[in-house]
């Protein structure tokens, strides 16, 4: 009883000395920076967890005592601690370090003006510029100068082709290196993070960044960091939402409509135009006009909810986040993306040497399937080829539906003998993913500068894919055998990867000026993949799908591979007084796809850079702020091939009359060895006028030998290709970034202009066996530009008969198509000889508006699509564009297609340079109007900041020489997986439409 | 402690890096590493041998190409303007080293897994009789490839003076898969079809059922080889020692449904789970007369087909589609009642042989036993009995090979081997023979585009291969 009443009695003393003795005062002032007040600024009472945020207008109001220190900390600054004196009043202006911020190198952070490594950074603001649901490798697109990213296509969802400086292999894989929180994944893994848990992105472009990552970062290295909570911060609750519509964007193709088609058809004497017999069916079919495009596909509408809440206090940080994000995309009837992930990072300190951390997120996608590929089964060439008259439902002689014994409506098979609609509905697919992440590590400090680490990444993908026929479907008429209509296919995978690193940092300063620091490490990554499909036949109802309800087992496939690669490193990096920076790595990786004898290889890189605004003789420049000149030179290495690319192997994924059965498989090379790249890169670093002006001068030069290409072999010999190392490519290329501040708080107006540009030119300089190489369509010779295309040139129209005509290999004109007179189109290549972005945000008070353009420079594609639609007759049947009309009618024509085949007894629907069209193009990829609601407003709904926006992509585009949209993929998105060679860009045939989205938003937090 | 865990982190990072040096080795798990021990038992080599003829039922090959190309490129078919307009390059004739033709990759293929057999045959412990199967087997397969590839891409010798000296294939006997062979002449390549097939006759098995060759299987081969090569007699004598039977009534229709195997000798089994529908290369069905053709009947040479012939009704369906009727092919439609085009790939059936027999003996003068086997024919067929000598003789003959092996990939060839032109009609793909026309109708005798062109891909992995004169 005593002891208790002691404890309230000290209790209370402790309360009354508090309120008597402190001497608490009100401290307010205004925290900015260069550019003006900084809204959201925090300012935190050292050694406590209490703080607060500056407002809109920059102000803040604290209780604070005399003698504590206030920290005034905002995101591109370099803070500012303040001890509380007299003064009620404490302004504060902080710094900008725009060009020394920090950046993660993946293993290590590090600011940015101590180390000598060429990094571009992409920032949380960056990828909220664009919409949520976009897969996070399309956030890329001209956030950093010399990252190249082509989306796959339009589809929601989707990941993209980024290259990393130009090409830098050929068969093995383009995509760089993935690290999420430090540890590796793939491609098709993107989607597992939520967009806005992202704290920053660095791209590592040369060697002195990415060797540290030797192996696998030859085609550079994308780290992605994810946001964690902040030390003595209370709980911070932010709640967005963003709501928004899209649409195809179809480059102004213009189809023909009913009443065309049937004259085309009828003046080729061809189709139901040709057949035609009365005014009346004439004018009925006339009148049955609709354009396939608008029946077939829609408008999308995207959402997006998320939350999250991050805060810590003197000994753990916490990040928990939840989002639900969904894009219908734009066919009707196909409900496109779907995601949810869920995240928790926490960080704390289990004892005053041990920090852990962990990094954890689940995420679930689910996409509703349909055909992508080069015929009436994508959406997407029927809605271009079926004809305008044509039905949807079939119609009587009267013009009534007409119905089944289910009473469903028939549908209209169409000239092509499909009717996509149809098959939307009843043939659905779906492809779902679970994707499980996880990123454990400690810190433990074991003396005062030397740091042990292990790490223990996983990363769980599992992969559901179902699709049903439906019984009563068209296409089980077609394919089914009698008795057991319907068919049921499930198939999947578990991607299973294992990393332990064990990583020992340490790090000195001597003599005040000497910093040092060291890294040794060794990496082990294992990886299993398993997969399986079966499939059913025999169902009875269209709403029956389960594997069970089918009578008979129709096929089962499944397979099973590993990888596995251990590495160790070693880094040096070392710095006087951050003005003289060097750094060297070396590391030597271990692959499981090589032959026994060549599973290791070297990979090293040494870099320098001055910081020539650290020296006296520049510390009182008015002009020059910063300047720094930095160079690197190392080597990195690829083994993105097939997993047993080297062994020779008799297969037993075959069977014959349903027994088993045996093959000669994959030849053996047993010589097979990495594919390393060297790369030189020197750069300058300026800022100027208080860095008012800042931008990098960038030049590289990269050569990848011992390539690992896929060789074909000789026909005779039965096995066609292996892979093996030959040849030799190189790329190089300068890259400028250059931005300024316009107008720095000029009447509360602050206006940033910026911009990157990005040449880059990769040449092949040696083949196999000094032969050209082919890929569908495309050329890689030796001396010449990578990706070259190799067409028959095509010479117009014989204004006396409306055949063709075509250019040998000599040059010499002829009627005659053949194969024969193709020819590498020199200049002419898959690749952009320059790209780049031009940025520019304007601020206002709570305003602001941001707006970037994208543009590319040079780059040739195939228009398979105009090939398809301005067949000179040869797809007559077929919807086609207005412009084939303009054909050759009569000697003397010029400027006119070739006469239709039906007319000149000639094929002239020829592949040829005719269908090539330069792809240059800019486009206002993203534009952002936001507001922040007044900060009086906001709190009295005890709200601490509340964020209105509106944004729009791809808005507006200027492609003068190319018919359709210039944003090309790859040919067709089916059977694609990620990480898969394919050169982007090259054809076009219609694939997922490149969409255009308007988007309203708003962020709240609390 | 800090110690204790510095300790463990360098033993751990110590551990990891000894071990790993093993963990490297990883092992595929649906194939084995090709070694001495691949190919032992007696399942082994049967596991291998079946792999052979997965090979060539493959799409490239017997599954599809080799039953369609021929007919594409001759006169028995037109193009249906509804169809997909597929092979439309093979139909003009338009075909060049880019846009490539035929089964040229696919049948080395085949051999190549026929020549593993054989190598690995010697370590095989088993019986002599079952190795001398397998070894017939791999042998004959070998040959049939290389026969098909020559067929294709080389002169036949019976078309041209010139056919025997000019070139013909790489004949392949090694399992080295970066060979580059260069192409012996037609002669000379005959000779190597016909020494493997007169080798694996002496040893194959009688008994393997129409799913593998036999020893039946391989004369009906060989009466084949024979006559594109010019061996009338052999072609005659082999003729008469292959046993069979004519199927006749409605046995006939049956054998294209694979409800009956009378009158086939080999052919290359096709079950649902393989996913393989030479079919479609014809025609797709939905309903039993809405058929959606790529190829119909061309009008005239339908109109060949005499009252009576039961292979009228047996190749022959009335086919609607998009508002217009055609004589579209069923031959290849499917099993029973299926119309997926999912069925058996009949590579050599005894009509053929009867029909060798007669062209054969007509070669070599013997214009009775000519006749006997072409009524032998006609009259299974639901024909009456053909009267008539030499020229007419000989057109009957032809006549009666059009209409018995029409879209069984031999039309082309037959008329290559005689030296003609393939003409076709000015008919149009409709059932009444109105519609649209063939673009091109002539391929005129001694064109070069009867030799279809190497692909440029296979001429650049292959230094010593020659591309064929035209291209």
């Amino acid at each position: 009883m005593k002891t208790k009443f002691n404890g309230i009695l000290t209790l209370l003393l402790v309360l009354v000395g508090h309120v008597v003795f402190a001497q608490q005062k009100t401290v307010t002032g205004t925290v900015s920076d260069e550019t003006g007040p900084l809204l959201g600024a925090t300012v935190l009472i050292k050694g406590t967890a209490s703080g607060t945020e500056t407002d809109f207008d920059g102000n803040y109001t604290i209780q604070v005592e005399k003698g504590q220190t206030l920290v005034f900390s905002f995101t591109g600054t370099d803070g500012k601690e303040v001890v509380v004196g007299d003064s009620n009043t404490i302004n504060v202006q902080l710094k900008s370090v725009n060009l020394i911020d920090e950046v993660s190198l993946g293993y290590v952070k590090k600011k940015r003006g101590a180390t000598a490594a060429g990094i571009s950074t992409v920032s949380a603001q960056d990828i909220q510029e664009v919409a949520q649901t976009t897969n996070i490798a399309n956030a890329l697109q001209g956030k950093a100068s010399g990252v190249t990213v082509t989306a796959r296509n339009g589809q929601p969802g989707q990941t993209a082709f980024v290259r990393i400086r130009g090409v830098g292999s050929i068969s093995s894989g383009q995509e760089p290196l993935y690290i999420v929180d430090g540890v590796p994944i793939d491609e098709a893994s993107l989607n597992l993070i939520n967009n806005s848990d992202i704290e920053s992105m660095s791209v590592l472009k040369d060697a002195g960044a990415a060797a540290i990552y030797g192996a696998r970062a030859s085609n550079g290295v994308v780290i992605i960091t994810t946001k964690g909570g902040k030390r003595n911060q209370d709980a911070k609750f932010s709640v967005t939402a963003q709501y928004g519509s899209t649409e195809r964007l179809d480059g102004g193709i213009e189809l023909m409509n009913a009443e065309q088609k049937l004259r085309y058809e009828r003046e080729l004497g061809v189709g139901v135009g040709a057949g035609i017999t009365s005014q009346t069916e004439w004018d009925r079919l006339v009148g049955l006009n609709h354009d396939w495009r608008n029946t077939i596909l829609r408008d999308g509408t995207v959402t997006s909810l998320g939350f999250n809440v991050a805060g810590g206090n003197e000994k753990s940080t916490y990040y928990v986040s939840l989002q639900k994000d969904s894009d219908t995309g734009i066919i009707k009837d196909v409900n496109g993306f779907d995601k949810t992930t869920a995240r928790v990072n926490i960080n704390f300190d289990a004892k005053d040497w041990l920090t852990l951390d962990a990094k954890t997120s689940v995420s679930y996608t689910k996409s509703v399937g349909f055909r992508d590929r080069n015929n009436v089964q994508s959406p997407f060439v029927a809605a271009m080829t079926y004809n305008p008259y044509e039905t949807v439902y079939q119609r009587d002689a009267d013009g009534n539906y007409v119905f089944n014994e289910r009473g469903e409506r028939e549908y209209n098979l169409t000239h092509s003998g499909y009717n996509v609609i149809e098959a939307i509905r009843k043939n659905p697919s779906q492809d779902e993913f679970v994707r499980l992440f996880g990123s454990f590590s400690a810190d433990a400090k074991i003396l005062e500068n030397l740091v042990y680490s292990p790490k223990l990444g996983v990363n769980y993908n599992v992969n559901r894919s179902e699709n049903f026929m439906f019984p009563s479907s068209i296409l089980s008429q077609f394919v089914s055998e009698d008795g057991t209509p319907g068919r049921k296919g499930e198939s999947g995978y578990y991607d299973f990867t294992y990393n332990f690193q064990n990583i020992i940092r340490y790090n000195t300063t001597f003599n005040d000026k000497h910093n040092l620091s060291v890294l040794a490490f060794t990496e082990y990554i294992s990886n299993d993949f398993r997969n399986y499909s079966v499939s059913a036949v025999g169902f009875s109802k269209d709403n029956i799908s389960q594997l069970g309800t089918g009578a008979e087992p129709d096929g089962a496939g499944g397979g099973r591979s590993q990888k596995r690669t251990f590495s160790i490193a070693g880094n040096v990096d070392y710095n006087y007084d951050e003005k003289y920076i060097f750094a060297g790595t070396l590391r030597r990786d271990g692959s499981s796809v090589f032959g026994a004898d060549n599973r290791f290889g070297t990979f090293f890189s040494v870099s320098g850079a001055w910081n020539l605004h650290n020296e006296k003789f520049l510390a009182d420049n008015k002009y020059i702020s910063s300047l720094k000149f930095r160079a690197s030179y190392g080597t990195l290495g690829n083994d993105r091939i097939g997993r047993y690319s080297s062994l020779g192997l008799t297969s037993y994924s075959t069977s014959y009359g349903n027994q088993p059965a045996s093959a000669p498989g994959q030849v053996e090379n047993p010589n097979l060895k990495w594919e390393s790249k060297a790369i030189t890169d020197v750069a300058v670093e300026y800022g100027l006028f208080n860095n008012r002006i800042r931008g990098i001068v960038d030049y590289y030069k990269s050569v990848t030998s011992d390539l690992l290409l896929s060789v074909p072999l000789p026909a005779e010999g039965g096995r066609f290709s292996r892979i093996e190392n030959v040849g030799e490519i190189q790329t190089q290329g300068i890259e400028l970034e250059l931005s300024g501040d316009i107008l720095r708080n000029y009447h509360d107006v602050t206006w940033t202009v910026g911009g990157n540009i990005a040449f880059t030119d990769t040449k092949v300089n040696k083949l196999v066996g000094d032969e050209p190489y082919y890929e569908t369509g495309l050329i890689l010779e030796e001396g010449e530009e990578i990706y070259t295309h190799y067409l028959v040139r095509y010479a117009g129209v014989n204004p006396a008969n409306g055949h063709a005509l075509y250019y040998d290999k000599d040059g010499n004109v002829t009627d005659q198509f053949s194969g024969d007179h193709t020819v590498a189109l020199k200049g002419k290549t898959v690749n952009a000889d320059f790209d780049g972005t031009i940025y520019t945000r304007v601020n206002w008070r709570g305003l602001e508006l941001s707006a970037n353009f994208y543009y590319k420079y040079g780059n040739y594609i195939l228009n398979g699509r105009k090939w398809r639609l301005e067949s000179d007759g040869s797809n007559a049947l077929d919807n086609q564009q207005v412009s084939a009309f303009n054909y050759w009618r009569q000697p003397g024509d010029t400027g006119v297609l070739p006469a239709p085949q039906q007319l000149s007894g000639i094929d002239s629907n020829q592949l040829t340079d005719r269908f090539l069209q330069d792809g240059s193009y800019i486009r206002l990829r993203t534009v952002k109007l936001s507001y922040n609601l007044p900060q009086k407003l906001v709190e009295k709904a005890y709200l601490s900041r509340v964020n209105v926006y509106v944004q729009g992509q791809n808005l507006w585009t200027y492609a003068p020489n190319y018919e359709g949209d210039p944003e090309i993929g790859i040919q067709t998105g089916e059977s694609y997986t990620a990480g898969e060679v394919r050169v982007p860009g090259a054809y076009d045939n219609g694939s997922y439409p490149t969409t255009r989205s308007y988007m309203f938003g708003i962020d709240i937090s609390f | 402690m800090k110690k204790i865990i510095l300790s463990i982190g360098l033993l751990v990072s110590a551990i990891s890096f000894t071990s790993c040096e093993s963990e490297l080795e990883v092992k595929p798990f649906s194939s084995v590493v090709t070694d001495d021990n691949t190919y032992v038992t007696e399942e082994e080599f049967d596991q291998g041998v079946k792999g052979i003829y997965s090979n060539m039922r493959g799409g490239g090959y017997y599954g599809g190409t080799m039953f369609i190309v021929p007919d594409v490129t001759s006169d028995n078919v037109i193009i249906s303007q509804t169809g997909r307009l597929t092979q439309r390059t093979a139909n003009s004739w338009l075909y060049n080293s880019i846009s490539t033709v035929g089964a040229y990759y696919t049948n080395y293929g085949v051999i190549n897994r026929a020549n593993t057999i054989l190598k690995y045959l010697e370590n095989y412990q088993g019986s002599e009789s079952s190795k001398n199967n397998f070894k017939g087997e791999a042998l004959a397969t070998r040959a049939i490839s290389h026969f098909d590839i020559l067929r294709q891409f080389s002169k036949i010798p019976t078309q041209s003076a010139d056919a025997n000296q000019s070139l013909g294939i790489a004949y392949v006997t090694e399992v080295d898969a970066l060979q580059t062979p260069a192409r012996l002449n037609v002669a000379d390549s005959y000779a190597k079809v016909i020494a493997d097939l007169e080798e694996a006759l002496t040893i194959i098995g009688a008994d393997n059922g129409t799913g593998r060759l036999n020893e039946n299987a391989v004369k009906a081969i060989l009466t084949r080889v024979y006559l594109y090569n010019g061996d009338y007699q052999k072609a005659l004598d082999m003729s008469n020692d292959v046993n069979g039977e004519l199927a006749t009534g409605s046995t006939f229709e049956q054998i294209w449904t694979d409800q009956s195997e009378t009158e086939v000798l080999f052919k290359l089994l096709i079950t649902p789970e393989d996913n393989i529908a030479i079919g479609t290369l014809y025609s797709q069905s939905s309903s039993d007369t809405e058929i959606r053709s790529e190829y119909v009947f061309d009008y005239e040479f339908f109109q060949l087909y005499e009252g009576g012939d039961i292979r009228r009704s047996a190749y022959y369906k009335p086919g609607t589609w998009d508002g217009n009727d055609y004589n579209a092919i069923k031959k290849w439609l499917g099993k029973g009642t299926n119309r997926n085009g999912e069925v058996d790939a009949k590579v050599m059936r005894f009509g053929e042989v009867i029909l060798n027999r007669a062209e054969s003996a007509f070669m070599l003068g013997d214009e009775t036993a000519a006749l006997t086997a072409v009524n032998l024919l006609r009259n299974a067929r639901g024909l009456t009995n053909f009267s008539g000598s030499g020229e007419q003789l000989l057109n009957e003959i032809k006549l009666q090979r059009r209409l018995d092996l029409a879209f069984e990939g031999h039309r082309f060839f037959d008329i290559k081997r005689w030296g003609e032109s393939v003409i076709r009609s000015n008919k149009g793909d409709l059932a009444d023979g109105t519609g649209t026309p063939a673009l091109v109708r002539e391929l005129p005798s001694g064109d070069h585009r009867f030799q279809f062109p190497i692909s440029l891909a296979a001429l650049q992995a292959n230094e010593n291969l020659q591309q064929n004169p035209g291209y």
